[in-house]
């Protein structure tokens, strides 16, 4: 049994930390060839917010509110919303080329992953009434948009925000990940 | 088409993708001179034809809960 995510369907008009926003776009490269220039990007189809709350409440205080303008925030960090469905088949990336191992739907790690006991994800079982289906974040993936593409987007992308308890929780848990230490292995020495 | 019962109409919450359209073909025709039969009938190919574009969409619609690369090439004209 999973906890169930509350959302909140209110869109407000800045930028919240556990916004759930569609086909949010990252810049991946810029490049010359030739007389042409070549832009990458990768369109996630769903992000949430992960920027403190307290920020982008300051950032849109000084950013839109007052004068002069004086924004404190370059961008805004936010991670790729995976399909459930589709992590546990592995092919959540296959067309950013990049293949994952499949996690079957039987067994101590699946089952692990959905109560989020694996630090690397965190499962999103969203309510009943919710339109969204189980989403999975990775905490090895997240990306930086620019705060004022993020404002333009928001009114026509929002999706939903995660209410405040549920996205504490995956502030905290993203934040133990991220600062976890890796410890090298102990090796035995070899007999002589 | 997606079996689970909160939504059935969203397809990324699918675990299995079944696709079921009606095979009429070979329907026997009831209509009569005054009463003309409105059913179409298919013949085997256009209901495969039918079926796999039923599943294109459905397939369409899974793929699209999937991140995606986009290259743009543009000409530098400075």
């Amino acid at each position: 049994m999973t906890t169930e995510i509350r959302t909140n369907n209110t869109c407000e008009s800045r930028i919240c930390q556990g916004d759930i926003l569609r086909n949010v776009e990252h810049l991946e490269s810029v490049n010359h060839v030739g007389e042409y220039v070549e832009i990458t990007k990768f369109v996630f189809p769903r992000v949430i917010v992960l920027t403190q709350d307290c920020d982008l409440e300051q950032d849109h205080k000084k950013r839109v509110l007052q004068a002069p303008k004086r924004p404190t925030l370059v961008s805004v960090l936010v991670a790729p919303l995976y399909v459930a469905e589709h992590v546990f088949a592995g092919d959540h990336l296959v067309m950013l080329e990049m293949p994952m191992p499949a996690i079957p739907k039987k067994g101590s790690r699946f089952e692990a992953l959905v109560q989020n006991e694996t630090p690397r994800y965190h499962y999103l079982n969203f309510e009943k009434t919710s339109r969204l289906p189980p989403l999975i974040i990775d905490f090895k993936h997240y990306v930086s948009v620019s705060v004022d593409n993020l404002r333009t987007l928001k009114p026509d992308n929002f999706e939903c925000k995660v209410t405040e308890l549920y996205r504490e929780s995956i502030s905290l848990r993203f934040a133990n990940y991220l600062s976890r230490i890796g410890l090298p292995e102990v090796v035995e020495p070899q007999p002589a | 088409m997606a079996n689970d019962s909160r939504n059935p109409f969203n397809v990324e919450k699918a675990t299995e993708i079944v696709v079921s359209v009606p095979i009429r073909a070979g329907i026997t025709s009831t209509a009569t001179a005054n009463e003309p039969d409105s059913r179409e009938v298919f013949s085997p190919k256009e209901e495969e034809a039918k079926l796999a574009a039923t599943f294109n969409v459905i397939q369409a619609a899974y793929e699209a809960g999937k991140p995606r690369k986009v290259t743009l090439r543009a000409k530098v004209v400075e």
